[in-house]
Protein backbone atom coordinates (compact mmCIF):
# COMPACT_ATOMS: atom_id res chain seq x y z
CA UNK A 1 0.00 0.00 0.00
CA UNK A 2 2.77 2.38 1.00
CA UNK A 3 4.77 1.40 -2.06
CA UNK A 4 1.73 2.05 -4.24
CA UNK A 5 1.36 5.52 -2.70
CA UNK A 6 5.02 6.28 -3.37
CA UNK A 7 4.64 5.10 -6.94
CA UNK A 8 1.68 7.42 -7.42
CA UNK A 9 3.52 10.37 -5.85
CA UNK A 10 6.55 9.70 -8.07
CA UNK A 11 4.26 9.73 -11.11
CA UNK A 12 2.79 13.06 -9.97
CA UNK A 13 6.37 14.39 -9.69
CA UNK A 14 7.36 13.24 -13.18
CA UNK A 15 4.13 14.16 -14.92
CA UNK A 16 3.85 17.42 -12.99
CA UNK A 17 7.33 18.67 -13.87
CA UNK A 18 6.99 17.38 -17.43
CA UNK A 19 3.59 19.03 -17.74
CA UNK A 20 4.70 22.38 -16.41
CA UNK A 21 7.72 22.50 -18.74
CA UNK A 22 5.44 21.55 -21.65
CA UNK A 23 3.06 24.39 -20.70
CA UNK A 24 5.93 26.86 -20.51
CA UNK A 25 7.27 25.69 -23.87
CA UNK A 26 3.87 26.45 -25.42
CA UNK A 27 3.74 29.85 -23.69
CA UNK A 28 7.31 30.53 -24.84
CA UNK A 29 6.29 29.90 -28.46
CA UNK A 30 3.25 32.13 -27.98
CA UNK A 31 5.32 34.98 -26.55
CA UNK A 32 7.77 34.70 -29.46
CA UNK A 33 4.86 34.86 -31.92
CA UNK A 34 3.31 37.87 -30.15
CA UNK A 35 6.64 39.67 -30.04
CA UNK A 36 6.41 39.96 -33.80
CA UNK A 37 3.60 42.47 -33.42
CA UNK A 38 5.29 45.88 -33.61
CA UNK A 39 4.74 48.25 -30.68
CA UNK A 40 2.14 50.96 -31.34
CA UNK A 41 3.44 54.45 -32.03
CA UNK A 42 3.23 56.71 -29.01
CA UNK A 43 0.66 59.50 -29.40
CA UNK B 1 -23.24 35.84 35.62
CA UNK B 2 -24.16 32.16 35.30
CA UNK B 3 -23.44 32.15 31.57
CA UNK B 4 -20.11 33.91 32.19
CA UNK B 5 -19.16 31.26 34.73
CA UNK B 6 -20.14 28.40 32.46
CA UNK B 7 -18.15 29.83 29.54
CA UNK B 8 -15.11 30.18 31.80
CA UNK B 9 -15.49 26.57 32.85
CA UNK B 10 -15.46 25.47 29.21
CA UNK B 11 -12.09 27.09 28.46
CA UNK B 12 -9.32 24.50 28.19
CA UNK B 13 -5.57 24.86 27.71
CA UNK B 14 -6.14 24.07 24.04
CA UNK B 15 -8.40 27.11 23.64
CA UNK B 16 -5.82 29.27 25.39
CA UNK B 17 -3.00 27.92 23.23
CA UNK B 18 -4.99 28.60 20.06
CA UNK B 19 -5.71 32.14 21.23
CA UNK B 20 -1.99 32.57 21.87
CA UNK B 21 -1.32 31.35 18.31
CA UNK B 22 -3.87 33.90 17.09
CA UNK B 23 -2.02 36.55 19.08
CA UNK B 24 1.28 35.42 17.58
CA UNK B 25 -0.13 35.77 14.05
CA UNK B 26 -1.34 39.29 14.89
CA UNK B 27 2.12 40.09 16.31
CA UNK B 28 3.83 38.82 13.15
CA UNK B 29 1.41 40.84 11.02
CA UNK B 30 1.67 44.10 12.98
CA UNK B 31 5.18 44.09 14.37
CA UNK B 32 7.09 42.14 11.72
CA UNK B 33 4.77 43.09 8.82
CA UNK B 34 4.69 39.47 7.57
CA UNK B 35 1.80 39.46 5.04
CA UNK B 36 -0.35 41.56 7.41
CA UNK B 37 -3.35 41.65 5.06
CA UNK B 38 -3.89 37.91 5.52
CA UNK B 39 -2.18 37.04 8.82
CA UNK B 40 -3.97 39.70 10.86
CA UNK B 41 -7.52 38.61 9.90
CA UNK B 42 -6.39 34.99 10.29
CA UNK B 43 -4.97 35.69 13.74
CA UNK B 44 -8.01 37.58 14.96
CA UNK B 45 -10.31 34.95 13.46
CA UNK B 46 -8.35 32.29 15.36
CA UNK B 47 -9.16 34.06 18.61
CA UNK B 48 -12.85 34.43 17.67
CA UNK B 49 -13.37 30.77 16.76
CA UNK B 50 -11.61 29.47 19.88
CA UNK B 51 -13.81 31.28 22.36
CA UNK B 52 -16.07 28.60 23.87
CA UNK B 53 -19.62 28.68 22.46
CA UNK B 54 -18.50 31.31 19.94
CA UNK B 55 -21.46 32.41 17.83
CA UNK B 56 -19.06 33.06 14.95
CA UNK B 57 -18.94 29.35 14.06
CA UNK B 58 -21.55 26.59 13.99
CA UNK B 59 -22.41 25.33 17.48
CA UNK B 60 -24.67 22.65 18.94
CA UNK B 61 -26.83 24.50 21.45
CA UNK B 62 -29.63 22.72 23.28
CA UNK B 63 -29.45 19.84 20.81
CA UNK B 64 -29.89 22.18 17.84
CA UNK B 65 -27.23 23.30 15.39
CA UNK B 66 -26.95 27.08 15.28
CA UNK B 67 -25.17 28.51 12.25
CA UNK B 68 -22.22 30.84 12.80
CA UNK B 69 -21.40 33.60 10.35
CA UNK B 70 -17.79 32.48 9.73
CA UNK B 71 -18.94 28.92 9.05
CA UNK B 72 -21.46 30.31 6.56
CA UNK B 73 -18.68 32.38 4.91
CA UNK B 74 -16.56 29.21 4.76
CA UNK B 75 -19.28 27.18 3.05
CA UNK B 76 -20.19 29.97 0.62
CA UNK B 77 -16.76 31.47 0.00
CA UNK B 78 -14.19 28.69 0.30
CA UNK B 79 -15.99 25.42 -0.42
CA UNK B 80 -17.47 26.92 -3.59
CA UNK B 81 -14.05 28.41 -4.61
CA UNK B 82 -15.61 31.86 -4.92
CA UNK B 83 -13.11 33.74 -2.73
CA UNK B 84 -9.91 32.14 -4.13
CA UNK B 85 -11.19 32.66 -7.68
CA UNK B 86 -12.02 36.33 -7.03
CA UNK B 87 -8.55 36.90 -5.62
CA UNK B 88 -7.11 35.50 -8.87
CA UNK B 89 -8.98 38.22 -10.79
CA UNK B 90 -7.37 40.80 -8.51
CA UNK B 91 -3.89 39.28 -8.85
CA UNK B 92 -4.29 39.06 -12.63
CA UNK B 93 -5.05 42.79 -12.71
CA UNK B 94 -1.83 43.43 -10.77
CA UNK B 95 0.51 41.41 -13.02
CA UNK B 96 2.47 43.11 -15.77
CA UNK B 97 3.58 40.43 -18.25
CA UNK B 98 5.67 42.80 -20.38
CA UNK B 99 9.00 41.84 -18.70
CA UNK B 100 8.45 38.29 -20.00
CA UNK B 101 8.16 39.59 -23.55
CA UNK B 102 11.61 41.12 -23.21
CA UNK B 103 13.21 37.81 -22.20
CA UNK B 104 10.85 34.90 -22.98
CA UNK B 105 13.47 32.30 -22.06
CA UNK B 106 12.94 33.19 -18.40
CA UNK B 107 9.49 31.56 -18.63
CA UNK B 108 11.23 28.24 -18.06
CA UNK B 109 12.45 29.37 -14.65
CA UNK B 110 8.81 29.66 -13.68
CA UNK B 111 8.61 25.92 -14.35
CA UNK B 112 11.88 24.82 -12.75
CA UNK B 113 11.17 26.64 -9.50
CA UNK B 114 7.98 24.64 -9.00
CA UNK B 115 10.13 21.57 -8.29
CA UNK B 116 9.51 22.04 -4.56
CA UNK B 117 5.80 21.39 -4.99
CA UNK B 118 6.22 17.98 -6.54
CA UNK B 119 9.19 16.86 -4.42
CA UNK B 120 7.23 17.79 -1.29
CA UNK B 121 4.24 15.75 -2.47
CA UNK B 122 6.63 12.80 -2.58
CA UNK B 123 8.12 13.63 0.83
CA UNK B 124 4.68 14.04 2.43
CA UNK B 125 3.59 10.58 1.30
CA UNK B 126 6.69 9.21 3.04
CA UNK B 127 5.37 10.71 6.27
CA UNK B 128 2.07 8.88 5.95
CA UNK B 129 -0.17 11.52 4.39
CA UNK B 130 -2.65 10.41 1.74
CA UNK B 131 -1.93 11.49 -1.82
CA UNK B 132 -4.56 14.25 -1.69
CA UNK B 133 -3.23 15.55 1.61
CA UNK B 134 0.33 15.34 0.26
CA UNK B 135 -0.71 17.30 -2.84
CA UNK B 136 -2.29 20.00 -0.67
CA UNK B 137 0.89 20.23 1.41
CA UNK B 138 3.14 20.24 -1.66
CA UNK B 139 1.26 23.15 -3.18
CA UNK B 140 2.57 25.35 -0.34
CA UNK B 141 5.65 25.37 -2.58
CA UNK B 142 3.70 27.32 -5.17
CA UNK B 143 4.55 30.32 -2.94
CA UNK B 144 1.10 31.50 -3.86
CA UNK B 145 -1.48 31.68 -1.06
CA UNK B 146 -4.66 31.63 -3.15
CA UNK B 147 -3.48 28.61 -5.19
CA UNK B 148 -2.65 26.77 -1.96
CA UNK B 149 -6.09 27.56 -0.56
CA UNK B 150 -7.78 26.58 -3.83
CA UNK B 151 -6.11 23.16 -3.97
CA UNK B 152 -6.36 22.46 -0.22
CA UNK B 153 -10.06 23.36 -0.14
CA UNK B 154 -10.67 20.65 -2.74
CA UNK B 155 -8.33 17.96 -1.46
CA UNK B 156 -7.84 18.43 2.29
CA UNK B 157 -10.20 20.95 3.89
CA UNK B 158 -9.19 19.77 7.37
CA UNK B 159 -5.63 20.94 6.68
CA UNK B 160 -6.59 24.34 5.30
CA UNK B 161 -5.53 26.24 8.46
CA UNK B 162 -1.92 25.07 8.75
CA UNK B 163 -1.48 25.09 4.96
CA UNK B 164 -2.61 28.72 4.71
CA UNK B 165 -0.38 29.76 7.60
CA UNK B 166 2.62 27.99 6.07
CA UNK B 167 1.97 29.40 2.58
CA UNK B 168 1.62 33.02 3.69
CA UNK B 169 4.28 32.95 6.42
CA UNK B 170 6.96 31.47 4.18
CA UNK B 171 6.07 33.94 1.41
CA UNK B 172 6.84 36.68 3.89
CA UNK B 173 10.03 34.87 4.92
CA UNK B 174 11.43 34.60 1.38
CA UNK B 175 14.21 37.13 2.18
CA UNK B 176 15.34 34.80 4.99
CA UNK B 177 14.76 31.40 3.32
CA UNK B 178 16.22 31.98 -0.15
CA UNK B 179 19.67 33.62 0.35
CA UNK B 180 21.34 30.75 2.27
CA UNK B 181 20.11 28.17 -0.27
CA UNK B 182 21.31 30.32 -3.18
CA UNK B 183 24.70 30.93 -1.55
CA UNK B 184 25.10 27.23 -0.92
CA UNK B 185 24.50 26.39 -4.59
CA UNK B 186 26.39 29.23 -6.33
CA UNK B 187 29.91 30.62 -6.34
CA UNK B 188 30.78 34.29 -5.93
CA UNK B 189 31.81 34.36 -9.61
CA UNK B 190 28.42 33.02 -10.66
CA UNK B 191 26.62 35.59 -8.52
CA UNK B 192 28.59 38.32 -10.31
CA UNK B 193 27.35 37.32 -13.79
CA UNK B 194 25.78 40.36 -15.44
CA UNK B 195 22.88 39.85 -17.83
CA UNK B 196 22.82 43.27 -19.54
CA UNK B 197 19.61 45.08 -20.35
CA UNK B 198 16.69 44.36 -22.66
CA UNK B 199 14.68 47.58 -22.94
CA UNK B 200 12.52 46.77 -26.04
CA UNK B 201 8.97 48.15 -25.93
CA UNK B 202 6.08 45.70 -26.07
CA UNK B 203 2.98 45.99 -28.25
CA UNK B 204 -0.26 46.76 -26.39
CA UNK B 205 -2.07 44.41 -28.82
CA UNK B 206 0.31 41.58 -27.89
CA UNK B 207 -0.27 42.17 -24.18
CA UNK B 208 -4.05 42.14 -24.75
CA UNK B 209 -3.97 38.97 -26.85
CA UNK B 210 -1.68 37.17 -24.38
CA UNK B 211 -4.24 36.46 -21.60
CA UNK B 212 -6.93 35.44 -24.11
CA UNK B 213 -4.72 32.97 -25.98
CA UNK B 214 -3.17 31.59 -22.77
CA UNK B 215 -6.67 30.83 -21.44
CA UNK B 216 -7.70 29.06 -24.64
CA UNK B 217 -4.45 27.06 -24.79
CA UNK B 218 -4.79 26.07 -21.13
CA UNK B 219 -8.36 24.97 -21.74
CA UNK B 220 -7.24 22.81 -24.64
CA UNK B 221 -4.29 21.25 -22.78
CA UNK B 222 -5.60 20.93 -19.20
CA UNK B 223 -9.28 21.82 -18.67
CA UNK B 224 -8.92 21.42 -14.88
CA UNK B 225 -6.61 24.44 -14.82
CA UNK B 226 -9.06 26.74 -16.63
CA UNK B 227 -10.70 28.16 -13.51
CA UNK B 228 -7.31 29.06 -12.02
CA UNK B 229 -5.59 30.34 -15.15
CA UNK B 230 -8.76 31.75 -16.75
CA UNK B 231 -9.67 34.07 -13.89
CA UNK B 232 -6.06 35.17 -13.46
CA UNK B 233 -5.99 36.01 -17.16
CA UNK B 234 -9.41 37.69 -16.99
CA UNK B 235 -8.00 40.09 -14.41
CA UNK B 236 -4.98 40.66 -16.62
CA UNK B 237 -7.15 41.32 -19.67
CA UNK B 238 -9.03 44.00 -17.73
CA UNK B 239 -5.65 45.58 -16.99
CA UNK B 240 -4.18 45.37 -20.47
CA UNK B 241 -7.16 46.14 -22.70
CA UNK B 242 -6.71 49.84 -21.97
CA UNK B 243 -10.43 50.73 -21.88
CA UNK B 244 -11.33 49.44 -18.40
CA UNK B 245 -8.94 51.38 -16.23
CA UNK B 246 -11.59 51.97 -13.57
CA UNK B 247 -12.38 48.24 -13.33
CA UNK B 248 -8.67 47.41 -13.38
CA UNK B 249 -8.07 49.77 -10.46
CA UNK B 250 -11.11 48.37 -8.62
CA UNK B 251 -9.82 44.80 -9.09
CA UNK B 252 -6.32 45.75 -7.91
CA UNK B 253 -7.53 47.67 -4.88
CA UNK B 254 -11.12 47.30 -3.64
CA UNK B 255 -11.67 43.72 -4.83
CA UNK B 256 -8.22 42.56 -3.66
CA UNK B 257 -8.68 44.21 -0.26
CA UNK B 258 -12.21 42.97 0.43
CA UNK B 259 -11.54 39.41 -0.71
CA UNK B 260 -8.22 39.19 1.17
CA UNK B 261 -9.94 40.38 4.34
CA UNK B 262 -12.74 37.84 3.96
CA UNK B 263 -10.34 35.07 2.96
CA UNK B 264 -8.18 35.52 6.06
CA UNK B 265 -10.95 35.62 8.60
CA UNK B 266 -12.91 32.84 6.87
CA UNK B 267 -9.97 30.42 6.84
CA UNK B 268 -9.76 30.97 10.59
CA UNK B 269 -12.82 28.70 10.76
CA UNK B 270 -10.37 25.81 10.35
CA UNK B 271 -8.17 27.10 13.18
CA UNK B 272 -10.14 25.51 15.97
CA UNK B 273 -8.13 23.60 18.59
CA UNK B 274 -9.46 20.19 17.54
CA UNK B 275 -8.41 20.73 13.92
CA UNK B 276 -5.12 22.58 14.46
CA UNK B 277 -3.50 21.06 17.54
CA UNK B 278 -2.29 17.87 15.93
CA UNK B 279 1.16 16.49 15.27
CA UNK B 280 0.44 16.79 11.54
CA UNK B 281 0.40 20.60 11.84
CA UNK B 282 4.09 20.73 12.75
CA UNK B 283 4.88 18.32 9.92
CA UNK B 284 2.97 20.52 7.47
CA UNK B 285 4.85 23.62 8.61
CA UNK B 286 8.18 21.76 8.24
CA UNK B 287 7.29 20.45 4.82
CA UNK B 288 6.14 23.85 3.62
CA UNK B 289 9.60 25.16 4.45
CA UNK B 290 11.14 22.21 2.62
CA UNK B 291 9.01 23.05 -0.44
CA UNK B 292 10.36 26.62 -0.54
CA UNK B 293 13.94 25.32 -0.21
CA UNK B 294 13.44 22.79 -3.03
CA UNK B 295 11.85 25.51 -5.19
CA UNK B 296 14.87 27.75 -4.76
CA UNK B 297 17.29 24.90 -5.40
CA UNK B 298 15.31 23.76 -8.46
CA UNK B 299 15.46 27.22 -10.03
CA UNK B 300 19.16 27.77 -9.32
CA UNK B 301 20.23 24.31 -10.50
CA UNK B 302 18.17 24.65 -13.69
CA UNK B 303 19.92 27.96 -14.45
CA UNK B 304 23.31 26.32 -13.86
CA UNK B 305 22.30 23.48 -16.18
CA UNK B 306 21.28 25.97 -18.89
CA UNK B 307 24.62 27.74 -18.52
CA UNK B 308 26.33 24.57 -19.74
CA UNK B 309 24.84 25.28 -23.16
CA UNK B 310 24.33 29.05 -23.30
CA UNK B 311 26.82 31.45 -24.87
CA UNK B 312 25.48 34.40 -22.88
CA UNK B 313 25.39 32.99 -19.37
CA UNK B 314 22.46 33.49 -17.04
CA UNK B 315 23.07 34.54 -13.46
CA UNK B 316 21.95 31.34 -11.67
CA UNK B 317 20.36 33.38 -8.88
CA UNK B 318 17.68 34.42 -11.39
CA UNK B 319 16.41 30.83 -11.28
CA UNK B 320 15.45 31.27 -7.64
CA UNK B 321 13.16 34.15 -8.62
CA UNK B 322 11.01 31.67 -10.57
CA UNK B 323 8.74 31.26 -7.56
CA UNK B 324 5.45 33.11 -7.30
CA UNK B 325 6.26 35.30 -4.29
CA UNK B 326 6.13 38.63 -6.12
CA UNK B 327 8.00 40.96 -5.85
CA UNK B 328 9.87 39.75 -2.74
CA UNK B 329 11.86 37.11 -4.55
CA UNK B 330 12.92 39.47 -7.37
CA UNK B 331 14.05 42.03 -4.79
CA UNK B 332 16.06 39.42 -2.89
CA UNK B 333 17.89 38.36 -6.06
CA UNK B 334 18.53 41.96 -7.09
CA UNK B 335 19.98 42.71 -3.65
CA UNK B 336 22.19 39.62 -3.73
CA UNK B 337 23.41 40.60 -7.20
CA UNK B 338 24.40 44.04 -5.89
CA UNK B 339 26.16 42.46 -2.92
CA UNK B 340 28.25 40.33 -5.29
CA UNK B 341 28.99 43.27 -7.60
CA UNK B 342 27.70 46.81 -6.97
CA UNK B 343 27.25 47.31 -10.74
CA UNK B 344 25.21 44.16 -11.31
CA UNK B 345 21.57 45.21 -11.78
CA UNK B 346 19.47 42.06 -12.00
CA UNK B 347 16.08 43.53 -11.08
CA UNK B 348 14.45 43.45 -14.55
CA UNK B 349 15.54 39.86 -15.19
CA UNK B 350 14.52 38.76 -11.71
CA UNK B 351 11.11 40.40 -12.16
CA UNK B 352 10.67 38.51 -15.47
CA UNK B 353 11.44 35.19 -13.77
CA UNK B 354 9.17 36.15 -10.87
CA UNK B 355 6.27 36.89 -13.27
CA UNK B 356 6.94 33.52 -14.93
CA UNK B 357 6.69 32.02 -11.45
CA UNK B 358 3.26 33.56 -11.04
CA UNK B 359 2.06 31.78 -14.16
CA UNK B 360 3.98 28.63 -13.20
CA UNK B 361 2.41 28.35 -9.76
CA UNK B 362 -1.13 28.62 -11.12
CA UNK B 363 -0.39 26.08 -13.86
CA UNK B 364 1.16 23.78 -11.23
CA UNK B 365 -2.03 24.08 -9.16
CA UNK B 366 -4.09 23.09 -12.20
CA UNK B 367 -1.77 20.16 -12.94
CA UNK B 368 -1.99 18.92 -9.34
CA UNK B 369 -5.78 18.97 -9.62
CA UNK B 370 -5.57 17.04 -12.87
CA UNK B 371 -2.98 14.47 -11.74
CA UNK B 372 -4.22 13.60 -8.25
CA UNK B 373 -7.39 11.56 -7.97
Amino acid sequence: MHFELLRQASLVLLKGMGGIFAFMAVFWLLVHALRRIPPEKEK
Amino acid sequence: MNLFTSVLQLITWKHLLMMAIGGLLIYLAVHKEYEPAILLPLGFGTIIVNLPLSSAIDQMLGGQEVEGVLSVFFRVGILTDILPILIFVAIGAMIDFSPLFRKPMLLFFGAAAQLGIFLTVLAATLFGFTLKEAASIGIIGAADGPTSIYVASRFARHLLGPISIAAYSYMALVPIIQPPVIKLLTTQTERRISMGTSPARVSRTALTLFPIIITILTGLIAPTAVALVGFLMFGNLIRECGVLNRLSQAAQNELANIVTLLLGITIATTMTADKFLRSSTLLILAMGLLAFIFDTAGGVLFAKFLNLFLKNKVNPMIGAAGISAFPMSARVIHKMGLEADPNNFLLMHAVSANVAGQIGSVVAGGLILALVH
